[in-house]
């Protein structure tokens, strides 16, 4: 059968006006989406858990080094007798000071509030103390000098930014903070080279230095499985698993061999 | 009616219809039309898609990023600076506009309409004037003119009325009796005083816009990224995107880029990330915003640095020109800094461009240059043919001159005629003298020569050596595999046959020169260690294998040390590496290398001790008896195998010193044509396997350099020659890098970057840091690791200062005479040679290099050029001292508030005990005071980590003054203590420096 030819020419036309009247252009919008703010963590009081325990130093504790000052009188004349770096600090029982325990592992992804109070150091007799520290990321450290003579503050930090700042007798305390993570950075006076001390700077508030009674407690941790470190300048690292439950309190031990 | 006439029923016009092939046909040539256009709009353009994609998604990234810019912004304009700014803008605004309004007014309503009615009045006499003075132009009787000008005359001295208000801008009107020099000059008047007020009402509103300039750099300074209204600003021209092909067009060599059609995100003000694009890699910015300001895409274009073909837009595949049809495929992304050395040909070190240095320093270093030329590398022996070519040339020619003098005096001699005579004679004397402008210039050649002659180094170690330094049984050891005996080591390994080892090590034996060394006695080892680990040593060496390890990559790894060598050699070698085996047989012209190794100025008992540390350093293989060393036949043989694996392109070796690189050229490897790439069997393999281009032949042969031997039946002599290096992968990428760079540029001469200025003299000096491993002590640009940074000791806080100085700013510090002279003795004493002359606290020592002359210089513009110092240096003097001062200046120069001399040497051991910082009386000779004065300053902002304490002064009252207590005689003191604190030191003296010890300054 034959289809008669104007069928063919409208069908032609018709093709053609197809073609003519492409597609419209559409155009995307997208709505705004809502900002991420930050938010903390908050330990809930009622779960917080507890860890608690000792460190302890096996064997005879090595003498710590004499510092000699007789080149400098203003530092001399603070002190009476021998003065020692505490180095190894032990109490009685072999108990080990200067330690700092802190919880390594387990917190990653909770972001905690900066504390606002400031943590200090103080240069006393040309000896820094505390010997050990810690503080919270982005927290004030407020080192002031009660000496009666020039000393320069000079952290020598890995990863956080380095500075080396003068700091003369009765000058105002020196307010500064570290933003990244680091444990046992040094910290010197390059006057009074055997000036010695460490700072800790942890994203969290769970962490301790021990006293010489070796003992630390890490309170208000929500429940779960933590690697709990202990550092000492002097003595290699230990690491402890502990997983504790809502509201448990658990104590862990260190123990270090000397020598 | 006519009949129709008989149909004929086969007549195709009557009885058959065409509809169907038109239809048919139409149809085809519709869907054609279809396909055409399809192709045209979108197959052959998919770069419409990609760019509404990038619409969509970057509109969407914008949205997220707007609140969180607008919180940034808020939280800085929330600042008490901020807001202390913008009150201080905002009362100077309201000042500004209430001491400007009476000046507006003024201008407004006074001396404007003022300006308006005299200028009419003043412009209707002129044009009244007009007439009669066109009149008097062009008249020619005398009488006519003498009217005229009366009229002109009495015009002007008309007197006109104009009522006019009062320029105060009070608004009182007044009428003003002028004729037209008056009303002129009252135009002029005001005029004038529109100008002054104008000026007036600039300078009050001047101190509210430098406020609102202070506000918003506040903002800028402070602000991480776009602020909330530039977000919007690109929201808006997301809007008004218009899909198009976005080209680059470099008119000067027709080049064509059309890349940002597709990467639209290359140089958006926000950087972009794939993460950020939704995964899409194509949208992401450009990684390096500071290498496209310095290489302005609108100027140098996209695929000039990148590869691939920068006009195709029809498809990923194309535009990135990997296929067989583009010859030069886009760079993979970690060979993309290979773009860099068609242009940056001349240089050793491109900022920018680390993988590209790597691979550079790694051909420098691994010794790629001793069998294969490359323009650039080993420049001196380059050098050193031209200068002996020229100097032959021109031995000639005097030689030439000579004999055509003396002929021609013989000839003037027997001349008939005296004016010819005369000219022979002239001829003579000109010659002679020629000579002697000829001599002057080979006596400059001669000392190049010599400077030469100190420069060219072999890679490797001199062989002839090898009779009094090496164990002989262990010379065929290490020949068959050194990468066995030193893991790393930078002798490669070569596929030598048994009876190859044996031949090349009885040839080199028989052939080096046998001589006595001192006998010394053993020294203290652990002595040495702690010398061999502090000295410097370390900055080049390494010892211990694996995570035992410590120490540079530039020389050595020492762990078996022991084994190899003997202890007198090593006592000579340490003490003096430029010491060499006399030999009675050599020729008197003989010029014998002198080794990379510097002299590190140690005493004979320290020598000792680091010998004897590192003779211990050994462990317990047994060695087998290698007595065919010794055989004449054996040796015979090696010659022919020592030329064919071209061992003399590394080492000096007797009966080799002309020998030639046997390796191709490398210069322009990367342009060569694939063809000539001998790909041997893989060559199908490669094609169908997607690597058969430059990097795929670069990689292979690098990783493994027999690789393309593997199915090849060749004799042993036949086949690749290249030894192993036992490459890393990020050493082959680099070396890759580096290859597929070596191209025959296209570009024009302003392209590439050959600086002609001091920048060259950066260029040039990078050669010399690089040769001779600067770097493994000194940090030279921001980020160096030196090899002592990595060392655990150096770590420990008592420690970091026993780090040898940084040099990033070194040419600022030092002056360029006094870098001469440290460079050319760094005792800086010719009697007391064994100690630092700047640094003496350094356990570290700063070695003497067996430099030349021109090394010194370059080596010191360098520095100069990197601090854009400019040469000569002109001291300026320094300004004295009044007693005033210099009594202030102790004072606080030995104070407790600032114990200078507590940290910087004083010539006084006790004392120095702890110093780490040099003494102050080189100060005047060795520093610049505009360096001096900002070092003290900010310290850390010239050596990061530095012992000298920051912030030692404070800015106050546009100057700077000690940051802490102040002695009582500073009270009125009005200058700038830090300026005050440079002139003390750079009038500096012995006697000065004894006082102050004498009277017991703070560490005394």
């Amino acid at each position: 059968m034959l289809l008669h030819k104007p069928v063919y020419f409208m069908l032609t036309a018709l093709l053609m006006l197809t073609l003519a009247c492409g597609g419209g252009d559409e155009t995307a919008s997208t709505e705004g989406q809502a900002v991420e703010t930050e938010s903390y963590f908050e330990v809930d009081s009622e779960t917080a858990a507890t860890v608690t325990g000792t460190v302890i130093l096996e064997g005879n504790a090595p003498r710590n080094p004499r510092i000699n000052m007789s080149a400098e009188p203003d530092c001399h004349g603070l002190h009476t007798g021998a003065v020692r770096a505490e180095v190894v600090l032990v109490g009685e029982g072999g108990t080990l000071g200067n330690t700092f325990v802190w919880v390594k592992s387990g917190l990653e992804g909770k972001k905690f509030r900066t504390p606002s109070d400031s943590v200090a150091l103080d240069q006393k007799g040309c000896i820094y103390s505390p010997h050990v520290l810690g503080l919270q990321t982005r927290q004030k450290l407020a080192v002031s000098n009660s000496d009666p003579t020039t000393h320069n503050v000079h952290p020598l930090p890995k990863i956080n930014r380095e500075w080396n700042k003068s700091q003369t007798a009765d000058a105002p305390a020196i307010e500064r903070s570290f933003s990244r993570q680091e444990i046992m950075m040094p910290v010197k006076c390059n006057i009074h080279p055997w000036m010695r001390s460490y700072i800790n700077v942890v994203e969290h508030p769970f962490f301790a230095v021990t006293g010489a009674d070796g003992s630390f407690e890490l309170k208000g941790l929500p429940p779960g499985t933590y690697t709990i470190e202990a550092v000492h300048e002097r003595f290699k690292s230990q690491e402890i698993s502990v997983t504790i439950g809502a509201s448990e309190s658990k104590k862990i031990d260190f123990s270090y061999k000397a020598g | 009616m006519a009949k129709a006439p008989p149909m004929d029923h086969d007549d195709p016009v009557q009885n058959k219809s065409l509809s169907v092939p038109l239809f048919v046909s139409t149809l085809v040539l519709m869907l054609t039309l279809v396909w055409a256009l399809y192709d045209e709009l979108y197959a052959m353009r998919p770069w419409k898609a990609t760019q509404q994609q990038f619409v969509e998604l970057y509109q969407s990234y914008l949205q997220q990023l707007r609140p969180k810019q607008a919180a940034i912004e808020q939280e800085i304009k929330s600042s008490v600076e901020y807001q202390e700014l913008n009150q201080k803008v905002e009362s100077a605004e309201v000042d500004a506009a209430a001491m400007t309004v009476d000046i507006e007014k003024r201008i407004n309503r006074g001396v404007n309409p003022r300006m308006v009615a005299v200028r009419s009045a003043f412009q209707a006499l002129r044009g009244e004037i007009g007439e009669p003075t066109y009149k008097l132009e062009t008249a020619t009787s005398a009488g006519k003119k003498a009217s005229l000008e009366s009229d002109i005359a009495s015009i002007k001295a008309r007197v006109v009325s104009v009522e006019v208000v009062s320029d105060d801008g009070s608004g009182n009107t007044e009428t003003l009796q002028m004729d037209f020099a008056q009303l002129e000059a009252e135009f002029e008047r005001l005029r004038n005083l529109r100008a002054e007020l104008q000026a007036e009402r600039v300078s009050l509103l001047g101190p509210a816009q430098q406020l609102r300039a202070k506000r918003s750099d506040y903002l800028k300074e402070r602000m991480n990224g776009l602020t909330a209204q530039q977000v919007d600003g690109l929201i808006g021209k997301m809007d008004d995107f218009v899909v198009d092909i976005r080209q680059i067009h470099l008119r000067d060599i027709d080049w064509v880029d059309r890349c940002e059609s597709c990467h639209l995100g290359a140089r958006e003000p926000v950087a972009l990330t794939a993460a950020s694009m939704g995964g899409h890699e194509v949208f992401s910015g450009h990684p390096s915003r500071d290498l496209l300001k310095i290489h302005d895409p609108e100027q140098f274009g996209c695929s000039s640095c990148h590869n691939g073909n920068g006009r195709a837009t029809s498809s990923m595949v194309k535009g990135h020109g990997r296929h067989k049809y583009w010859l030069w495929p886009l760079y993979h992304k970690e060979n993309v800094t290979a773009g860099c050395q068609q242009c940056h040909s001349k240089e050793v070190v491109t900022p920018m461009a680390e993988t590209l240095n790597e691979g550079r320093e790694l051909f420098l270093n691994r010794g790629c240059w001793g069998c294969h030329r490359f323009e650039g590398f080993d420049i001196e022996s380059d050098e050193l043919t031209e200068v002996r070519r020229e100097i032959s040339i021109l031995a000639a020619e005097t030689t030439s001159n000579i004999k055509e003098s003396e002929q021609s005096i013989i000839m003037g001699d027997e001349a008939d005629e005296d004016d010819v005579a005369q000219n022979l004679y002239d001829r003579a004397e000109e010659l002679t003298l020629r000579n002697s402008r000829i001599d002057a210039q080979i006596a400059t050649l001669k000392q190049k020569e010599r400077n030469l002659g100190v420069e060219v180094k072999k890679f490797g170690p001199s062989l002839r050596e090898m009779r009094v330094k090496l164990r002989k049984e262990w010379v065929p050891v290490w020949l068959s595999n050194p990468h066995d005996f030193r893991p790393g080591s930078k002798m490669p390994v070569f596929r030598l046959l048994d009876e190859e080892v044996k031949s090349i090590s009885a040839y080199l034996w028989q052939n080096a020169i046998d001589g006595d060394l001192r006998s010394h006695p053993l020294g203290n080892a652990a002595r040495g260690k702690e010398l061999f680990e502090t000295r410097g040593c370390l900055g080049c060496h390494s010892i211990g294998e694996g995570e035992d390890r410590m120490g540079g990559t530039f020389a050595a790894n020492l762990t078996r040390i022991g084994e190899k060598t003997n202890y007198n050699y090593l006592v000579r070698w340490i003490h003096d590496p430029s010491e060499l085996t006399p030999d009675p047989d050599a020729p008197e012209d003989e010029v014998r290398l002198r080794p990379i190794m510097p002299n590190l100025r140690l005493s004979v008992a320290e020598t000792r001790d680091i010998a004897t540390y590192l003779m211990l350093q050994k462990t317990d293989t047994e060695y087998a008896e290698a007595d065919y060393m010794d055989d004449p036949a054996t040796a015979a043989k090696g010659l022919a195998s020592l030329r064919h694996y071209g061992c003399a392109g590394c080492h000096e070796i007797a009966g080799l010193e002309t020998e030639g690189r046997i390796g191709t050229e490398l210069t322009l490897e990367g342009s060569k044509p694939l063809d000539r790439l001998d790909f041997a069997l893989f060559t199908h393999n490669a094609k169908r396997g997607g690597w058969y281009n430059h990097k795929g032949f670069f990689e292979r042969k690098l990783e493994d350099p027999a690789f393309f031997d593997e199915g090849k039946v060749k004799n042993h002599l036949e086949k690749l020659r290249m030894p192993n290096f036992n490459l890393s992968e990020g050493q082959v990428t680099a070396l890759t890098t580096f290859l597929l760079g070596a191209v025959d540029t296209q570009f024009p001469k302003h392209y590439r970057y050959e600086p002609e200025d001091d920048r060259s003299f950066v260029q040039e000096g990078w050669w010399i840091i690089k040769r001779y491993n600067c770097n493994g002590c000194h940090q030279i640009r921001p980020g160096d690791e030196t090899s002592f940074m990595a060392i655990d000791r150096y770590k420990d806080p008592d420690w970091v200062e026993q780090l040898p100085p940084q040099l990033y700013t070194e040419g600022a510090r030092v002056q360029p005479d006094w870098l001469l002279e440290f460079l050319s003795n760094p005792a800086l004493s010719s009697k007391n040679i064994h100690r630092n002359g700047v640094r003496g606290y350094l356990q570290a020592r700063m070695p003497t290099f067996y430099f030349s002359d021109r090394q010194v210089g370059k080596v010191m513009r360098f520095f100069m050029a990197r601090s854009s110092q400019p040469l000569p240096y002109l001291p300026e003097e320094s300004q004295p001292l009044s007693n005033k001062e210099r009594l202030m200046s102790r004072r606080l120069f030995s104070g407790r508030a600032a114990p200078c001399l507590k940290c910087h040497m004083t010539g006084d051991p006790l004392r120095d005990r702890n110093a780490s910082a040099p003494n102050f009386l080189i100060a005047s000779k060795r520093l610049k005071p505009e360096w001096t004065y900002r070092w003290m300053i900010e310290p850390a902002n010239i050596a990061p980590g530095t012992a000298m304490p920051s912030e030692l002064f404070r800015y106050e009252d546009h100057r700077w003054i000690f940051n802490g207590p102040l002695p009582a005689a500073f009270q009125d003191y009005e200058e700038d203590h830090a300026q005050l604190m440079v002139r003390y030191m750079f009038q500096f003296t012995a006697g000065e420096l004894r006082s102050l010890l004498a009277s017991g300054v703070p560490g005394g």
